[in-house]
């Protein structure tokens, strides 16, 4: 059986997602077996980039000339561009202060007198290279991954869940964190496949995985609001994986009398 | 054998139509057993099995026949199909079947008979014609109309020319557009829509038609039919739905209250009346 | 003991049930420590809590779980079906709803060839219905359903405890070591929400919805589109079927997935064409689904009244409005000259 060459590399993230790749204690030996880490700086230094690539799986945002040029010099050498995980595919957590100016945010994190360092607005990869295939999630499901690698060796790459967070957390029989617990859960928003990860333990869904294959978020803000979340609220915890909900906030301002 | 079990079938040829559409000849994996899906009549389908990717419902497109051999003409056009075109020679698939109701063969004989394809829909109508062409005779007439969007979107060309230039029945071709890349000059067509090729057709009472075209393209076909004086008794419909399962258990497929995969695929017009969103 | 009533006083209840969990696998409807209510295993000396009204997930979940797995493939076996073989369960504490719905799961799953894996898992359950009392979101007493609240044993609330009805040779096994707590009697049930159940006489709605279109609209409007009313259905069983390959590419396993009529992928082919892009086309599907019936349960309604839908919908819908306007309209329409 053929092996598959492929690239893990990390742009402007917290490597979590990497990291999860290498959580897959039982499946690595098997993955071993099938392909060929053979650009991994996380886990394995002093490899250079060379040849092609049957896959190259990218973590973080676009936000440095750097970055711009691995991923570019990536897709050039790869059959399969992956974005790997939330920032990778929408900008994520790296993305969430997009909407005040760089300026700004410099003089806020750094002082006044701060040079600001040269990188750019955190972006998507799609931004700059085609994306042949999208492993959601802040961090992507191990069960994703897997499935991802198996669709490589097998050569058909897995469809996307159709479900909503809110549907596996009903056949989990969960108690509802939104209706019966007064929690800004966003499950009812939310790809699903996660088999409801954080509601499960408690936790209300951040969105991390993105957006379902169709929303609805004007009822969606309806019911947020009827709960007594406030626009500010909404969007900040929104805005962290959906930049739907950054449009929201504009349009919610005019009304909302918080 | 439980019905959600696929035979194991190997790919024996594979022969590209267009750059995105397929034929591939299935035979039994074990060479002296022959498929229970390779029994059939023509406008049923079978679930098609790729290990690793998936199951999809295909419409036959050859004649029920002893060498049990499969013809399936597919487009590649989602995960299995896709999956499917990357396939070699001897590469294994697995097959049940066959599911549905095919087409009414049995009221045909003495009648005339216009067939009409739009797109792939030529596949179970291509089925449907080799069979009614093992006894031509049988039939008043065999009419065969194929609409394709451009020219070079014609499958089973060589097939096309050879029914052209035959006496067993009347051929008329047409294309949505000319601007396709024409391969060969030997075909002929002309230029319209499939409605209005359907318009130049001179139909009459009695006449039976069998119809498999693209969603959108059945209500100008059967007026015109109709405009010809065709009972809606005698349209015969394959209809397109998302099947999953194929044996009426998981609920996708549902025209109106039947289910395609058990009440159709081949539905009469007559029993699709007044049923909201069949066509 | 089939077809026989007894009387088991309130001061019995707690022995006949440790009696009865001494049988083997039993789950009971309970107040879990989260505070959801569901069938589960009882604790240590735990009585069912037979006064509560509904469960998050019916009895689905036993027969037909949300991911299935059924077929495994191997280069040298070609696909072979899993092979299930649960242990007896019994459970304890059905409402004549979710019996009514098992009635009519099992049409769909074991009428003509019997689905392989839902067959074992249903032959492995006993069922132990209760009657109770419907709150606001129940409507087995607005529109009966046609199913009958099929199960082994049924219990009857009555003021001094319970009327113990054996229903069938299996409930007649169970019931027979608990007789010391069991007086025959001729006494006739009472009055219960078991008799909206098993009616010949349904009402027949209409195939048109037409004079509750704007209804349909406000519906379609308001949906968040996110299926937790399908998933909590006890009637709702929409699958697809999903293929996995191992690590390797050598092997492969298929599951049975829960899907939703309400999801857009729902009615979608490949090449990307969809029969029922919008929402309200979906909404119809699931009216026509729920009040009609499919293929050989067309005139079969198969809403069992449990008002789950409503009840988990965070947008909180209610289709019954819905359906029993476009029954009045109907109706009005067939006796107005």
């Amino acid at each position: 059986m053929k092996r598959e060459r492929v690239a893990i590399a990390g742009l402007t993230g917290c490597s979590g997602c990497q990291l999860t790749l290498l959580d897959c204690e039982d499946e690595l030996p098997l993955l071993l077996k099938n392909a060929d880490f053979d650009y991994f700086p996380m886990a394995s230094s002093g490899i250079a980039l060379k040849g092609e690539y049957d896959a190259a799986l990218v973590e973080g945002c676009l936000s440095t000339q750097e970055g711009l040029k691995l991923l570019r010099n990536l897709r050039e050498k790869s059959r399969l561009l992956v974005a790997f995980g939330a920032c990778a595919v929408s900008g994520g957590v790296t993305a969430i202060r997009n909407d005040v100016p760089r300026e700004e945010l410099s003089r806020i994190v750094y002082g006044g007198d701060a040079v600001p360092g040269g990188g750019f607005e955190p972006a998507p990869l799609a931004s700059a290279v085609k994306v042949d295939f999208d492993i959601t999630g802040c961090p992507p499901e191990k069960a994703d991954i897997l499935e991802f690698f198996a669709g490589l060796s097998a050569g058909v790459l897995p469809i996307p869940a159709r479900t909503f967070v809110c549907a596996d957390c009903r056949a989990r029989e969960n108690i509802c964190l939104l209706a019966e617990k007064g929690e800004l859960c966003l499950g009812v928003l939310t790809r699903g496949g996660c088999n409801a990860r954080c509601p499960s333990m408690n936790v209300p869904c951040e969105g991390c995985r993105g957006v379902a294959e169709e929303t609805n978020f004007a009822e969606a803000m309806a019911i947020f609001s009827a709960n007594g979340f406030s626009a500010d609220r909404i969007s900040e915890k929104g805005g962290r994986f959906f930049r739907e909900f950054l449009h929201e906030k504009k349009e919610y301002q005019k009304t909302d009398p918080d | 054998m439980p019905p959600l079990l696929p035979e194991s079938a190997i790919i024996d040829e594979i022969i590209p139509q267009t750059p995105d559409t397929t034929l591939f000849r299935l035979l039994p994996k074990e060479r002296v057993k022959r498929l229970h899906a390779a029994d059939f009549s023509p406008g049923q389908f079978l679930q098609l099995s790729l290990p690793g990717a998936g199951e999809i419902p295909v419409s036959y497109c050859g004649a029920p026949g002893e060498d049990g051999c499969i013809e399936l003409c597919i487009k590649k056009a989602g995960h299995v199909t896709e999956f499917l075109h990357s396939r070699s020679i001897g590469s294994v698939a697995g097959v049940h079947g066959a599911y549905g109701n095919g087409f009414p063969l049995g009221i045909m004989a003495g009648h005339d008979i216009v067939l009409i394809a739009g797109g792939l829909g030529i596949a179970p109508i291509r089925s449907l014609l080799m069979s009614l062409l093992t006894r031509a005779s049988l039939y008043r007439s065999i009419t065969l109309l194929y609409g394709a969007r451009t020219p070079d979107q014609f499958v089973f060309r060589d097939e096309l020319i050879l029914w052209q230039s035959s006496t067993a029945l009347k051929t008329l071709f047409a294309v949505d557009r000319s601007d396709g890349v024409v391969s060969s000059g030997t075909l002929s067509y002309t230029t319209g829509m499939l409605n209005m090729a359907v318009a130049e057709l001179s139909l009459h009472e009695g006449c039976i038609a069998a119809l498999c075209v693209p969603p959108a393209a059945y209500p100008g076909i059967i007026t015109e039919l109709k405009k010809q004086g065709v009972e809606d008794e005698n349209i015969h419909l394959s209809l397109e739905r998302r099947m999953q399962c194929g044996v009426g258990r998981c609920a996708h497929c549902a025209v109106g209250t039947m289910l395609c995969c058990q009440d159709g695929p081949v539905f009469s017009y007559a029993g699709l009346r007044g049923i909201q969103g069949a066509i | 003991m089939k077809n026989r009533r007894f009387l088991l006083v309130g001061s019995d209840f707690e022995p006949f049930c440790m009696a009865l969990y001494g049988q083997g696998g039993i789950h009971i409807p309970k107040i879990c420590a989260d505070g959801g209510v569901r069938f589960a295993h009882p604790v240590e000396g735990e009585l069912p809590d037979l006064s509560l009204i509904r469960t998050i997930l019916p009895l689905k979940k036993y027969l037909f779980p949300p991911k299935d797995k059924v077929l495994s493939y191997s280069q040298d076996n070609g696909y072979q079906p899993v092979e299930y073989n649960s242990g007896k369960l019994l459970i304890f504490g059905v409402h004549p709803c979710d019996l009514a719905a098992i009635s009519y799961l099992d049409k769909i799953f074991l009428n003509g060839e019997p689905d392989a894996f839902y067959l074992p898992r249903r032959k492995s359950l006993a069922l132990i219905g209760v009657s109770c009392m419907p709150d606001k979101y129940c409507s087995c007493g607005d529109i009966a359903s046609p199913m009958p609240a099929d199960c082994d044993i049924f219990l009857y609330k009555i003021e001094t405890g319970y009327m113990v009805s054996c229903e069938s040779d299996e409930g007649s096994a169970i019931l027979s070591p608990l007789s010391p707590f069991l007086h025959e009697t001729d006494i006739l049930p009472p009055e219960s929400t078991r008799d909206n159940f098993s009616l010949n006489s349904v009402e027949k709605f209409p195939d048109d919805l037409s004079g509750v279109s704007s209804e349909l609209q406000e519906m379609a409007r308001s949906c968040l589109g996110c299926g937790a009313c399908s998933i909590c259905c006890p009637t709702c069983y929409c699958f697809d079927l999903l293929e996995l390959p191992s690590l390797n590419g050598e092997r492969a396993e298929r599951f049975r997935i829960w899907d939703n009529c309400l999801y857009q992928s729902h009615a979608e082919v490949a090449g990307g064409y969809n029969f029922r892009k919008a929402r309200t086309e979906r909404f119809d599907y699931r009216y026509r689904h729920k009040y009609l019936g499919f293929g050989q349960l067309q005139g079969i309604m198969s809403c069992v009244g449990c008002g789950r839908c409503i009840a988990n919908c965070p947008a909180g819908l209610d289709l019954r409005p819905l359906a029993c306007k476009a029954l009045k309209e109907s109706s009005h329409a067939a006796t107005s000259p």
